[in-house]
């Protein structure tokens, strides 16, 4: 049986963890050459004077082996604030129980509470396993902000043969 | 004629949400403004605010408005000054204003420490596109966001507004 993990909001002596975590999904979606944020980075967006971003810790046994960094978004129609995932990072042994799907009900219930009205987040779309466990998740794509594209044969067949 | 570009103020939610309204209406989507006076003014006034907002004025009236609030790319540790929503008045149209907006935009972040300016546009809003590219913004691969940085970000920030509508 898996240990059970407990999750909690990050705090200062948690930076070299949250850089350590950062890295390793830049390297999971093949962005590590982007993945230039470093300790005194991340301490200042998460607990300077003005905060850009808030994180989640998962930890099994006392360890940290997740992380889920979010911020708060606005729209002007609506005038409700949303929470947007901006990253979710689990370490390879540990996926498969319920760690991320805790991390978005820990988001989700937190918008809430907030009077906020939405919990948004990207995803690549070469990464199958994650889509498919946002929709278990009741989560829609935004495909009307999609590029979408006509060529080759489709193309042909669109202008009538 | 005058032309200022100032902080929202409590005062100017009722305008704000007129503006949202016609935004919305000229959008094909009246519905989607659920907002009230009340919210409004919760979102950009309250403790703390969700959202900032800077009003347009010209001779005193308000003209149009930019809404905005700040986006952090984790993997570049990089914070984004993200525009939610920029609308100029029919009538102030093709004067400068929108220009005068995205430069005050700039300045802002780059004030504040942002790698840049981004915000989304809709595919078909052809007008918004070539604009936008007039200032020099550029569309990222794969999605309808727009983004200015760098170098862009610097001329959006130098426009001079005043200077440049006076010849308008």
């Amino acid at each position: 049986m898996n240990t059970p993990f407990t999750l909690r909001d990050a705090t200062p002596a948690d930076v070299p963890t949250v850089t350590r975590l950062v890295r390793a999904l830049a390297e999971y979606e093949k962005l590590a050459h982007e993945a230039k944020g470093t300790d005194a980075d991340f301490h200042a967006a998460l607990f300077g004077p003005t905060p850009r971003a808030g994180a989640l810790i998962a930890e099994v046994d006392g360890r940290p082996v997740g992380l889920c960094v979010w911020y708060r978004t606005f729209s002007t129609f609506t005038a409700r604030h949303g929470i947007w995932v901006e990253d979710v990072f689990v370490e390879e042994p540990y996926r498969g129980r319920g760690i991320a799907r805790a991390m978005f009900r820990t988001l989700a219930r937190r918008v809430i509470d907030e009077g906020g009205a939405r919990l948004e987040w990207n995803v690549l779309d070469w990464n199958a396993p994650a889509i498919a466990a946002y929709r278990a998740m009741g989560a829609r794509s935004m495909d009307a902000w999609k590029i979408q594209r006509v060529d080759g044969a489709a193309l042909k067949t669109l202008a009538g043969g | 004629m005058s032309f200022v570009l100032r902080d929202a103020v409590p005062a100017d939610v009722p305008v704000l949400l007129g503006f949202a309204r016609g935004l919305a209406a000229h959008e094909g989507r009246p519905e989607a403004v659920t907002a009230t006076e009340a919210d409004l003014h919760a979102a950009l006034f309250g403790t703390p605010p969700r959202g900032w907002a800077l009003v347009a004025e010209r001779d005193g009236a308000a003209v149009g408005f930019a809404a905005w609030s700040y986006r952090y790319v984790m993997y570049r540790a990089a914070t984004m000054l993200y525009v939610t929503t920029v609308f100029v008045d029919e009538a102030a149209r093709g004067g400068g204003t929108g220009r005068a907006i995205f430069g005050e935009l700039a300045r802002r972040a780059l004030r504040e420490g942002c790698l840049g300016v981004d915000w989304g546009v809709r595919e078909d809003n052809a007008t918004a596109l070539a604009f936008y590219a007039s200032i020099g913004a550029e569309r990222r691969t794969g999605s309808a966001s727009m983004t200015l940085r760098g170098e862009a970000l610097e001329r959006m920030a130098a426009w001079t507004s005043q200077a440049e509508l006076a010849h308008a």
